[in-house]
């Protein structure tokens, strides 16, 4: 009779966000677990539905605090599909440039969070002062860090602007200096990969049952991808690797991050340098009327793996009838139970974070 | 043995941050003493331009919070007033003025002390100074990150004329630096019709009244 | 310095002065007797009350430098300032300041319990733990003179009340009535039965070469050469055990801050919270002392003596050895903040494996290594310079297979 309820609850240092992780342990060995969200849920499917489409713009940037832009560019492409408008290729390219430093300071934040809650705590300072960079970057171009409110319906706010281009350019050098430094405290280090080798592992089948996407699925094996497999924003002309893990551990998901992170900054030299000359948004664009009586569901690849959405349009307003949004991370933390049998009490916050939890797009 | 090389690579580059941190600055702002200088586009607190604005209520409608409200100044002038606490400085209302008297400034200290001082009456906004100025800008980042000049960031605007359309805001920008003239004009996407007016004027959705939180009366 | 003379004479010169002053007021008498034959009776006991408080007064003084020294230097090894609130405002100061607003922070917090917590055991843990780990300051000499008390066997003595404390987190754990601090108690026992052993045979080495437990022979028997060359392995696993018996990252798992929230001292606020930090940091301070006592040379300097003039008359004979010593027990300091800054956690199975299956064997071979040495080669023990180069190449030979490998780039 040793066992108890241990409620990794949801005012905890190593949860990020919200959300509570009851589990039944015996000793120290984990034997079940159950997860609970649903704290932070503030209705934005509901809210989506009174509001025109460009009052609801703003609100994606809150869908993620951490990777805002992914959500925002995934609504604006859901809704330029559904009216079939097509934005200019320098408004595509300028997307491309902003997605993807989005996903290198998402991943900063992640390994800042991974590394401080095995307590590496040189990490976490580390990883946010090279996502400072990323943010005056944002801030130069956006006009905001965080929350952007960038992509407009058929192109962007604004062009980009003078001296962009060659800032970038430096800061992805230094990144890729810094991405070195990086493996030395942490790939390098055998205490880290004494805590991360072998734990959590996810076999291949399970991972594709349960409906994992993005690194999770990644690291156990399989090449999935959405920006190679459905090409969004001109992505097949751009030339990328996608990494893959060999056991689908917590070391494979760290491996399979800090390899996108370097794809992507070479994603991001390549927008940059090939950038057509154009519009930035399409001239004398006016949103119709009414939403065309169709529904449409469009998938991205956020950083934290496939998300998508899905919006119905009835032919009499001009407000969607139903906005559903799939967050990744939502089926990542559900599944969690399903593989943290036998692990161990240290080893939660190793496996919670490999799933990254940014809870606002986890209850919406 | 074995303690040797479990430790030996990060304790080597976290030395080498150390004997770093003696020959040049750490990458520590101190704020408040030393600030960073802010881009033009930064998006901060709103300046009223009270010559070009004409009353016309298109950033009201446009503000997906419902934060602009139009106080009666004067016998037939109306002014917009903002209510700070509830803004969420996505910058729409500056997008989609059309006489381009609605800036937003770099100014992003902004903690009051009571709940009162949130609402901005025009005559508050008015008043507002674009404070871009910092302290600490370039040196920074080139002594932290890099020996190679970073490049600055790009100029301030010069202020248009009093009375005109505010149409060649970005065009300014572009002359005014060394690679002038090679680039098309881009346009405003506030010329590309104004979607949030017709919208809004035609949605059954009136914006909700504020209420009497003090604006109406044109004081605080 | 003789810490127990000095400060017999200032008693002396204080009740001396007290007794001038009764006779002054007027006072004679049987008055004057009776406070002649108090002080006949107490003297020993209140001199010994004077040196001891003195000996705790600096060691809560060096609490806070060492405070100071671990925030800084952990902030300057992660490419950042650290407490810049000194006195010369925000941001402009050393940083000093912040520890005094620390501690008075601490001290006027409320004091919470657990409603069925264990109300005596749960407010006596940190009082035992900050007894025991203050108890260790009495038997550290800090030169010559300067102890509290010169013990006979003070090795033993201090090593074994230093293994008092993870009792007490344990008892501070249970008794507080909650399941995260329970597991913290217990990951605390584990911690330190597993590394109890290896850190007590380590200084096994150290007594058959000095052949006595008195820490100032101890010092003087190094006056050729240190034993950390002599015996770099018994260094080696004393560090790594001493790390994780105060712990400190990599071995800090009982309150390992991500998993259980503070894990032990979950439950704990104001006064009794600031107890349970003090004690890390004097536990801190007692088992680098200990180190340098033994390993290090104690209070040798290299500076050869000097004196000094004073400007008010008088002079310096120097070199000061309690400075050098502090100095030298500050520098280990220094490298276990180094070590903390780059390392991350481990697991508790992980020091359960190296207590058991990395330190022991390695105490036990240094062991038969010195005893071998001892009964082989005598003459050559007493001859520090070849015992030196063998045991030195241990560590030589690594650093050169690291630079081979492309380690120092």
């Amino acid at each position: 009779m040793t066992e108890m309820w241990l409620n990794m609850g949801p005012q905890h240092p190593s949860t990020h966000g919200l959300w509570d992780l009851l589990v039944r342990v015996d000793g120290e060995t984990i034997k079940e677990a159950v997860t609970k969200i649903g704290y932070l849920h503030r209705g934005v499917e509901k809210i989506a539905e009174n509001r025109i489409i460009e009052k609801f713009l703003p609100l994606n940037d809150r869908l993620c605090y951490v990777a805002n832009s992914s959500w925002t560019a995934l609504f604006v492409m859901t809704v330029e599909e559904l009216l079939g408008v097509v934005p200019p290729e320098r408004a595509q390219s300028i997307r491309v440039v902003l997605l993807e430093l989005q996903r290198i300071a998402s991943h900063l934040v992640w390994l800042g969070a991974y590394c401080s809650d095995m307590g590496l705590l040189t990490m976490i300072l580390w990883a946010w002062r090279d996502r400072e960079l990323i943010l005056d970057l944002f801030l130069l171009l956006t006009g905001a860090r965080i929350t952007h409110n960038f992509p407009r319906v058929g192109g962007v706010r604004n062009d980009i602007p003078p001296t962009f281009k060659e800032r970038t350019l430096k800061t992805m050098d230094y990144m890729d200096e810094r991405i070195k430094e990086y493996e030395m405290i942490c790939s390098e280090s055998t205490l880290f990969v004494m805590r991360t080798k072998g734990i959590g592992v996810l076999p291949l089948e399970k991972a594709k049952s349960l409906g994992c996407t993005g690194p999770v699925l990644r690291a156990s094996g399989m090449k999935q991808d959405v920006r190679k497999d459905d090409p969004y924003l001109g992505y097949d002309k751009l030339d990328f690797e996608v990494p893959i893990g060999k056991n689908g551990d917590a070391w494979d998901r760290y491996t399979v991050r800090l390899e996108e992170m370097r794809q992507s900054t070479s994603l991001v030299r390549q927008a940059l340098n090939n950038m057509p000359e154009g519009d930035f948004l399409i001239p004398n664009f006016k949103m119709p009327k009414t939403l065309p009586a169709r529904a449409v569901y469009r998938r991205a690849e956020d950083p934290r793996g496939e998300g998508a959405m899905y919006i119905v349009g009835d032919g009499k307003t001009n407000k969607p009838y139903r906005l559903k949004i799939r967050s990744p991370t939502y089926v990542h933390l559900l599944a969690i139970p399903h593989y943290i049998k036998g692990a161990r009490i240290s080893d939660v916050p190793v496996i919670m974070g490999g799933a990254d939890p940014c809870m606002a797009e986890v209850d919406r | 043995m074995g303690v040797v090389q479990v430790i030996g690579r990060p304790l080597w580059i976290t030395l080498k941050y150390l004997l770093r941190g003696i020959r040049r600055r750490p990458a520590t702002v101190l704020y408040p003493l030393e600030k960073v200088r802010l881009p033009y586009q930064s998006r901060g607190l709103h300046k009223l331009d009270d010559e070009k604005c004409t009353g016309c209520g298109a950033c009201s409608r446009a503000c997906p919070n419902v934060c602009i409200d139009m106080v009666q100044v004067a016998e037939k002038k109306k002014r917009p007033g903002i209510d700070i606490g509830r803004c969420l400085f996505c910058g729409y209302c500056v997008d989609v003025c059309p006489f381009g008297a609605m800036h937003m400034t770099g100014n992003y200290e902004l903690a009051v002390f009571s709940r009162k001082e949130l609402l901005m009456t025009p005559e508050m906004l008015m008043k507002v100074e674009d404070t871009r100025e910092g302290t600490l800008d370039e040196e920074l980042w080139k002594r932290v990150y890099g020996k190679d000049e970073i490049p600055a960031w790009p100029p301030l605007p010069e202020k248009p004329g009093k009375g005109k359309k505010d149409t060649a805001k970005k065009e300014d920008v572009k002359a005014a630096l060394p690679d002038a003239g090679t680039k098309t004009e881009p346009k405003k996407p506030g010329d590309g019709g104004s979607v949030q007016d017709d919208d809004a004027k035609k949605t059954e959705e009136k914006p909700m009244k504020k209420g009497n939180e003090g604006t109406a009366e044109g004081a605080k | 310095m003789d810490l127990y003379s000095t400060v017999h004479g200032l008693v002396n010169w204080v009740v001396g002065g007290l007794l001038g002053l009764l006779e002054g007021w007027g006072f004679r008498g049987p008055i004057v007797q009776l406070v002649i034959w108090l002080y006949g009776v107490l003297e020993h006991a209140l001199t010994v009350a004077v040196v001891v408080v003195l000996v705790l007064v600096i060691g809560l003084l060096l609490v806070v430098v060492m405070l100071w020294i671990e925030r800084k230097l952990i902030g300057r090894l992660a490419d950042r300032r650290a407490t810049m609130l000194g006195f010369r405002g925000i941001g402009r100061g050393t940083g000093f300041i912040q520890l005094f607003a620390d501690a008075i922070k601490l001290f006027v917090k409320e004091d919470l319990a657990p409603r069925k917590a264990d109300k005596h055991v749960f407010a006596a843990g940190p009082s035992i733990l900050v007894a025991s780990s203050v108890l260790v300051l009495v038997a550290i000499p800090m030169s010559e003179g300067f102890a509290a008390s010169n013990l006979n066997d003070g090795l033993l003595f201090a090593l074994a009340v230093f293994a008092f404390a993870p009792f007490a987190v344990f008892l501070s754990g249970w008794s507080a009535n909650s399941k995260y601090t329970l597991i913290g108690g217990m990951r605390s026992a584990t911690q330190m039965i597993s590394c109890e052993i290896p850190f007590l045979l380590s200084t096994v080495g150290v007594v058959m070469l000095s052949g006595t437990f008195n820490l100032v022979d101890i010092v003087k028997m190094q006056g050729d050469i240190w034993f950390v060359f002599l015996q770099p392995i018994a260094f080696v696993v004393y560090l790594v055990a001493m790390v994780s018996e105060i712990e400190r990252i990599p071995f800090d798992l009982p309150e390992a801050e991500a998993e259980l929230v503070e894990g032990w001292q979950t439950e704990y606020s104001g006064l009794k919270f600031a107890f349970a930090m003090m004690a890390g940091y004097i536990r801190g301070y007692a088992g680098c002392a200990l180190g340098v006592l033994l390993f290090f040379g104690g209070w040798s300097s290299p500076v050869p003596p000097y004196t000094l003039p004073l400007p008010w008359g008088g002079e310096l004979s120097g070199p000061v050895p309690e400075l050098w010593f502090l100095i030298k027990v500050l520098l280990l300091f220094m490298f276990l903040v180094w070590v903390r800054a780059a390392l991350g956690r481990v697991r508790v199975d992980q020091i359960v494996n190296i207590g058991w299956k990395r330190l022991l064997p390695l105490a036990l071979f240094n062991l038969a290594l010195t005893v071998a040495m001892f009964v082989f080669a005598p003459d050559l023990i007493s001859d520090p310079y070849i015992t030196g180069a063998v045991f030195f190449m241990i560590p030589l030979g690594i650093i050169i297979m690291f630079w081979r490998w492309g380690w120092f780039k």
